[in-house]
C-alpha cells in the first residue's frame, strides 16, 4: 500500500517536472556565426534560387483560393487536423517583417516560433534541420525583398491533445536530429535537406515521424490521399531502371520514361521546385537517387 | 463447336475493341482494358521516340493514332471511380459531367500525335512535337485522372 502511494507520488512528481519542462521555451542548438548575415551582398538573389529548391512556396501560398504567393493561408490536411500556413512576407504585423536572422533560423531548422512556441512538423523542419545556415539566411534575404502583405494567421483545426503545442517539444526530442550535412554530395543535400523529398516518399511511424530506417521507401498515405511511390527497390514503375537522364527529365517536365505523367502533389513539386533548378542540380538529384538503387 | 463459338465471340469482342466490347464486358473489364491500352499507348510513344528511322517512328505513331480514335468509346458512362462494379479505376466522374472538356482533351492528343507524325525525319521538329505530346497526356490526366487507390 505504501509502495503504491509512493509510486503514485513519484509519477505525479515526474509528470509535474515534465509539464514544467514543456512550458519553458527551449534553447535551440541554433548558433549564427558572425560570417553570415541575411544582409550580405548577393544573398537575396541566391535566396530566390534556394527558396525554389526548398519548395517553400507550395505550402506558403493559397494558390487555389487565389491568395498571394508567400502570404500563407493554404490549408494542409493531415491525420492530426487541418493546418493553415503562416504569412512569410515581410509585413511586420502579420508576417515575418520583425524577425531577426536568428529568429528565422530557429524556426526553419528547429521548429520554434518567434515567441518560443513549438511549431508543428507539418512544416518540414525535420528535413530543413540539415540546411546550411547561409542557405536559410539567403531565403530570409529573398523573402524580405517581397512586398509586405497583410494576411493574419487562420486558426488551425486540430484536435486535442495535438492542439497543445508544448507537446511537440517531447516529440522533437525523440524525432528531430541535426544531421551533419557538410560532407553530403550536392544531390543528397538537395533531396534530404532542401527538397524534403522524404516528407512524402518516406513512410511515417505511429507518431507521424519519418521512419529513418526506411528512407524513400514509399508511403501509402501521402498528401490528399495520394499513394507516394518508393524511390528505392522494386516499384510498380520500375524506378530502379530509370536512367539518370530519364529521372532528370521527369523532374523537369513530369514525363515518365513510359510517357505517363506526374500528377497530384508530385506535379506540384515539379512545377514549384524541380523544374526551376539548374540542369546540373536536377542531374545531381538523379545521380543520388540512382546511387540508392545500385547494390 | 461451342468452344469454337466462344472463341469467335471473344475474338470479335477483342478486335472490335470499343462499342461492341463495352456491351460484352463488365465495367471493371472495360477499365482494365483501357488501362492496358493506355500503357500500350505509352509504349508506342517510347517506340516512336527511340525508332532508328522515320518509317519506324511513323509505324508506332500510327498505332497510337488508331488507339486515340477509340478513346472516347473506351470511357462509357458508369465505368469511373465509385460506379457499381468498378473496384479499381482512376477515372474521375468529371469525364461524364464535363464531356466537352474531355472531348477536347482527346482532340489535343490526336493533333499532337499527327504533328509528331508530320515531323518524323526532322529531328528538331520531332523533339519539339514530343514535348507537346507529353503535355497533352498530362493535360488530360491532371483534369480527369484521380489518385491511385492506396
Ligand atoms: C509542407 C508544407 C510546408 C513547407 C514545404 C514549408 N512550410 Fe513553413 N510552415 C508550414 C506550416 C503549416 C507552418 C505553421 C506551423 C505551426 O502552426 O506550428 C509553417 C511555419 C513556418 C514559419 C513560422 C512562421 C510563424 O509565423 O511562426 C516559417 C518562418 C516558415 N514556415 C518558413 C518556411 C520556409 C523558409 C520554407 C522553405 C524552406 C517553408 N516554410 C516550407 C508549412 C510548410
Ligand atoms: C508533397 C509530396 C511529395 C514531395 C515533397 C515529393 N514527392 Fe515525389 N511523388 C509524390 C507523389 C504523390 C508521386 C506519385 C505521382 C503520380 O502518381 O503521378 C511522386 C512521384 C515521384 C517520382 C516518380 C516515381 C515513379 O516510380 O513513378 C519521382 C522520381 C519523385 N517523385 C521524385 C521526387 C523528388 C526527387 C522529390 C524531392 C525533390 C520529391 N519527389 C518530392 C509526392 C511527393
Ligand atoms: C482524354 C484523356 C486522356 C488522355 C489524352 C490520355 N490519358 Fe492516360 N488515362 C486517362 C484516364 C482517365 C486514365 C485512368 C483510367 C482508369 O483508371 O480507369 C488514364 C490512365 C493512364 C495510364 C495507366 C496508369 C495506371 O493507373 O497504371 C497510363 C500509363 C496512361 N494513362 C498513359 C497515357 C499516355 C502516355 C498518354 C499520352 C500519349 C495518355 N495517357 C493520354 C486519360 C487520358
Amino acid at each position: 500500500m505504501r509502495l503504491l502511494r509512493l509510486a503514485i507520488i513519484g509519477a505525479l512528481a515526474t509528470g509535474a517536472l515534465v509539464l514544467a519542462w514543456l512550458s519553458v521555451p527551449s534553447s535551440s542548438p541554433v548558433v549564427i556565426t558572425e560570417e553570415s548575415s541575411s544582409r550580405d551582398p548577393g544573398m537575396a538573389e541566391r535566396g530566390a534560387y534556394v527558396v525554389r529548391a526548398a519548395g517553400c512556396i507550395s505550402c506558403h501560398w493559397d494558390r487555389k483560393g487565389s491568395g498571394i504567393a508567400f502570404a500563407g493561408g493554404r490549408a494542409l490536411a493531415t491525420p492530426f487536423g487541418v493546418f493553415y500556413s503562416p504569412n512569410l512576407t515581410p509585413d511586420v504585423e502579420t508576417g515575418i517583417g520583425g524577425w531577426s536572422d536568428e529568429d528565422f533560423v530557429r524556426a526553419v531548422t528547429w521548429g520554434e516560433g518567434i515567441h518560443g512556441e513549438q511549431l508543428y512538423p507539418v512544416f518540414p523542419y525535420t528535413s530543413y534541420s540539415a540546411m546550411g545556415v547561409s542557405d536559410v539566411l539567403a531565403i530570409k534575404a529573398y523573402l524580405f525583398t517581397l512586398k509586405p502583405v497583410k494576411a493574419p494567421q487562420l486558426e488551425n483545426k486540430i484536435s486535442f491533445p495535438f492542439s497543445w503545442r508544448a507537446l511537440m517539444k517531447g516529440w522533437k526530442l525523440l524525432f528531430v536530429d541535426s544531421p551533419q550535412n557538410e560532407d553530403w554530395p550536392r544531390g543528397e543535400y538537395l533531396v534530404r535537406a532542401l527538397g524534403h523529398c522524404g516528407q512524402c516518399h518516406t513512410p511515417r511511424n505511429f507518431f507521424g515521424a519519418l521512419d529513418g530506417g526506411a528512407h524513400l521507401q514509399g508511403n501509402r498515405s501521402g498528401p490528399d490521399g495520394w499513394r507516394v511511390p518508393a524511390l528505392v527497390g522494386a516499384t510498380k514503375s520500375n524506378f530502379a531502371d530509370w536512367s539518370v537522364e530519364e529521372i532528370a527529365e521527369y523532374l523537369k517536365s513530369g514525363v515518365k520514361p513510359d510517357f505517363d505523367s506526374a500528377q497530384g502533389p508530385m506535379a506540384e513539386v515539379i512545377e514549384d521546385n524541380t523544374k526551376h533548378l539548374t540542369s546540373e542540380d536536377r542531374r545531381a538529384i538523379a545521380l543520388y537517387l540512382k546511387s540508392l538503387n545500385q547494390h | 463447336m461451342k468452344v469454337w463459338i466462344c472463341a469467335l465471340v471473344a475474338g470479335l469482342a477483342l478486335s472490335a475493341g470499343s462499342v461492341l466490347a463495352s456491351a460484352a464486358l463488365t465495367p471493371q473489364q472495360i477499365v482494365d482494358d483501357r488501362v492496358a491500352g493506355m500503357k500500350a499507348l505509352g509504349g508506342n510513344l517510347k517506340g516512336a521516340r527511340t525508332a532508328t528511322d522515320a518509317a519506324g517512328a511513323k509505324a508506332e505513331l500510327a498505332k497510337a493514332i488508331a488507339f486515340t480514335e477509340t478513346m472516347q468509346s473506351r470511357f462509357p458512362k458508369g465505368t469511373g471511380i465509385g460506379d457499381a462494379g468498378v473496384a479499381k479505376s482512376r477515372a474521375l466522374q468529371d469525364i461524364w459531367t464535363k464531356p466537352d472538356q474531355f472531348k477536347s482533351a482527346i482532340e489535343a492528343l490526336s493533333s499532337a500525335l499527327k504533328a509528331a507524325d508530320a515531323a518524323a525525319g526532322d529531328q528538331a521538329k520531332f523533339d519539339a512535337a514530343f514535348g507537346a505530346l507529353g503535355k497533352s497526356c498530362k493535360g488530360c490526366h491532371d483534369q480527369f485522372r484521380g489518385p491511385e487507390a492506396p
